[in-house]
């Protein structure tokens, strides 16, 4: 809804569940904004933007407001307000629309004429996140949404989703998401739209005294502001769960619905198989013995596929390709045939990697394709594990499907981009730093059908500990890789004992864990606690997957209890953890997980 | 014989000697467990082959010997109806692997190099970075070529001890294997003929004295490369 009333110069957009006054008396002005038209957010007006072009420095105050708009349709409705500085010839046109009943569009276009056709520098600060919310209000930047103790992102975060950056207040539940619109397709191209800067920010200060270096090269209106505002009922929760609904309902996912590649959901434990490694290979009869090495997986709870890699670091040492030594390794296809059925009879998946970059001068995509079919089809294997590369040509798809149904593609890397989450329904959670915390994995959280172990090759010791601890932090499977190129790095017993307890409570509860909605790093009740929540599709089971990020044990409350829920207990140690009031209270010791489960009341 | 065969089929002498044997190499991923040194290596008087092992020369081998490996695979693959095309008689035979090539040292009372002991004939008591000096000059070996060419194809390109071919053209094996509990590996000296394209391939052209390249073993089929030949020494 829309008032303006032209003599006060103040304009109200409301829907119900927000309330925005602007005032244009005296520059333009955000006067209030009000959550449920009844709870003021904003500390005190603000000017809409404040401008900085070399030593001039403008409020809007400073600048002429030519026209005010009221904008409606039948779908939305809104203002504008066409602005000029007295200055360098800029222009402005910001404007507020309602998007739906649900949220308003909060947006800045300028325009420069330049004396000459040099542009000259133009900042802009924002001094909307300065004032916006109360002070124990607390903010979910997009880049940074929990910080873990160093201050740095306790997310892994992926380039083509960019999370909202909320304010939420103690409640943990009422506040606002701020979804910041980015088509830059190509991040450090300096575009006009400066949203790109907002979202890469990772520290609350920063956004407060935001300044953002605009690029007006002429007298054309460009984009340099988009702001959605959501107004909030549950906190974190919801607007994870809205933000991510309004991404999947625009993607095509029914290639996770295929019958044929089902199988796949269930292949938690992976294993990478170096080929010359007594891990899998017999020096003395020269044979591989997968069933062996599938034996001895057991003692880590059993492997569920074999990633065979016999190629790197092989290739290059004379002109042979990746495809020649096919007939190379133990029996040729055949013996790779025999490989394939030796494992599949022990119920274990066989996948053979596929190298992009061993490419020569007379390959192309369709005699790549060709070369793949040939394997599938003379070995029987699994599926196709696609090396360094974070997508597939989508022939590849449809030609092996025409071979033969229930190929599974698996990316050694995360999906690179919305079309490739679409198209390849495997990955690897693949990492490579030692950091002393799990981070939340954005796509788990996303695409949990995306079924995607966790990897880190290089990881020893504690860091392997991590690496675990990872799995059950983001209820996933794991890559088992225990021999990278030649360099041997085992999980302990230790671990071995850890990764067979953990595939037990995952399998045991896989419908909650790979339920549609978890939710990353939601609310905990005290510091150094991260925790993700996990639910099944029918509701009848909530995991909370919790850790203790600090030096010292954590004992007391925990995480909120769901209501309507009782607690089942604490799965991966067996501690005793109570309901207390509708908290969970128990003990997390330093450096570990706690896997809280709660049933709902029959 | 005529007098080029002759020539190929010759030994160069060695005296005893020592040096400090340092060995490095690109580092991808996975680990080269060997003492890389640097470390004091002893030198036996040797006779080493001043060539590599030709094509016609490892066909004599075969005839007298009959040799036959248990697992053919890619051996000898270059070769046509149990011989050699005649235009690649005295070019280095390749499609051998290790253990093909001790066979042949083994049926000519030889062995192969070991890996120090080559570093040591290829680069002279003056541990030249290449056999003929200290800079790549591709006038004097063949980097990077594209194919073999014959073993004296690069007369300029002797080491100080007068040993021909060791840098570039085929890649040799030596006599080391090593097992480092979950694995067995070796060398291969040289570089070769033949670079790959990509950054992930394994580097190839012509490599420096002081550089090897584990190459880890696996089945024969697998073992045999068209890049890798072999030259023989005979302890004194």
């Amino acid at each position: 809804m829309l008032k303006h009333d032209d003599k006060m110069k103040k304009v109200q957009v409301s829907n119900g569940k927000m309330s925005f006054v602007i005032s244009y008396k005296d520059g333009l002005k955000l006067e209030a904004v009000e959550y449920h038209s009844d709870v003021p957010w904003l500390q005190d007006q603000v000017d809409f933007f404040i401008l900085q072009i070399l030593e001039d420095r403008i409020h809007s105050s400073d600048c002429r407001i030519f026209d005010v708009i009221e904008l409606k349709d039948a779908v939305q409705e809104g203002i504008a307000f066409e602005m000029e500085a007295p200055v360098r010839n800029i222009r402005m046109r910001v404007s507020l629309l309602s998007e739906d009943s649900d949220s308003f569009t909060l947006l800045y276009q300028m325009a420069a004429s330049w004396e000459d056709e040099y542009q000259e520098e133009v900042f802009m600060h924002i001094p909307l996140f300065e004032k916006f919310g109360g002070q124990q209000n607390r903010w979910y930047l997009s880049s940074n949404p929990v910080a873990r103790p160093d201050g740095r992102s306790a997310m892994c975060l992926h380039s083509e989703y960019d999370l909202p950056i909320c304010n939420i207040h103690p409640d943990r539940k009422r506040g606002f998401s701020m979804e910041f619109r980015n088509y830059a397709g190509f991040i450090d191209a300096w575009n006009q739209n400066r949203n790109c800067d907002l979202l890469a920010i990772t520290d609350e200060q920063t956004l407060k005294h935001n300044k953002l270096l605009l690029r007006l090269s002429t007298d054309q209106l460009a984009d340099v502001f988009e702001v959605r505002f959501f107004a909030l009922e549950d906190g974190w929760s919801e607007a994870f769960d809205r933000w991510r609904e309004r991404i999947r309902e625009q993607m095509d996912l029914s290639e996770y619905d295929r019958m044929d590649l089902k199988w796949y959901k269930k292949v938690v434990y992976q294993h990478f198989t170096f080929a010359y490694s007594k891990e899998i290979f017999n020096y003395e009869t020269m044979e591989f013995e997968p069933e062996r090495l599938i034996e001895e997986s057991k003692e880590l709870g059993g492997i569920d596929s074999i990633l065979l890699w016999y190629q790197y670091p092989r290739l290059g040492v004379d002109e042979q390709k990746q495809w020649d030594f096919n007939e190379n390794i133990p029996g040729g296809k055949k013996g790779m045939k025999q490989f394939c059925e030796r494992a599949q009879a022990k119920g274990v998946k066989v996948f053979l990697p596929y190298k992009p970059w061993d490419i020569r001068f007379d390959e192309s995509p369709e005699s790549i394709v060709e070369h793949m079919v040939s394997v599938i089809d003379e070995t029987g294997i699994d599926g196709i594990w696609f090396d360094t590369m974070d997508s597939v040509p989508e022939n590849f798809r449809e030609r092996i499907d025409a071979l033969r149904p229930g190929i599974l593609f698996c990316t050694e890397v995360h999906p690179a981009n919305t079309k490739c989450i679409e198209s390849i329904t495997g990955s690897w959670d693949q990492h490579m730093n030692n950091d002393d915390m799990p981070e939340a994995f954005i796509l788990r959280y996303m695409f949990p059908e995306n079924n995607a172990p966790a990897t880190n090759r290089w990881a020893v010791g504690r860091s392997k500990d991590n690496l675990i601890n990872r799995c059950i932090f983001n209820g996933t499977g794991i890559a088992v890789w225990q021999d990278i190129f030649g360099a041997w790095l085992p999980f302990s017993p230790a671990h071995k004992k850890k990764l067979k307890h953990w595939k037990e409570i995952l399998l045991a509860h896989i419908d909650t864990y790979f339920g549609k909605k978890p939710i990353p790093l939601v609310p905990v009740m005290q510091e150094n606690l991260y925790a993700n929540r996990f639910i099944s599709d029918d509701g009848a089971e909530i995991i909370y997957s919790i850790y203790n990020a600090g030096d010292e044990s954590i004992s007391g409350e925990l995480v909120e209890a769901d209501q309507g829920y009782v607690l089942r207990g604490e799965l991966w140690s067996g501690k005793e953890i109570e309901n207390k009031d509708g908290v969970i209270v128990g003990e997390i010791l330093p450096g570990e997980v706690g896997i809280i489960c709660l049933e709902k009341v029959k | 014989m005529d007098n080029r065969v002759k020539d190929i089929c010759q030994s160069v002498h060695i005296l005893p000697d020592k040096y400090i044997y340092r060995v490095v190499h690109r580092i991808m991923e996975g680990d080269c467990e060997y003492d890389h040194g640097p470390r004091m290596v002893e030198i036996k008087e040797l006779y080493v082959d001043k060539y590599p092992v030709t094509n016609r020369m490892y066909k004599e081998f075969m005839d007298e010997s009959g040799y036959k490996p248990c697992d053919c695979n890619n051996f000898l693959k270059h070769w046509e109806n149990g011989t050699y095309p005649e235009k690649l008689a005295e070019y280095p035979v390749v499609w051998v692997s290790q253990q093909d090539a001790k066979a042949y040292a083994s049926w000519a009372g030889k062995r192969l190099l070991y890996d120090y002991e080559w570093q040591y004939i290829a680069g002279g008591r003056e541990k030249h970075r290449y056999p003929y000096g200290d800079v790549l000059d591709k006038q004097k070996c063949n980097h990077n070529r594209g194919s073999l060419t014959p073993v004296d194809e690069y007369p300029k390109g002797a080491s100080p001890f007068g040993v021909m071919d060791l840098c570039g053209n085929a890649r040799e094996w030596v006599e080391d294997i090593i097992d480092d509990g979950k694995h067995k590996f070796t060398f291969l000296r040289g570089g070769c003929y033949f670079q790959a394209p990509h950054f992930w391939h394994t580097d190839g052209g012509a490599r420096p004295v002081d550089h090897h390249l584990k190459f880890q073993l696996l089945n024969e089929g697998q073992n045999r490369c068209q890049t890798t030949g072999f030259r023989c020494v005979k302890e004194v």
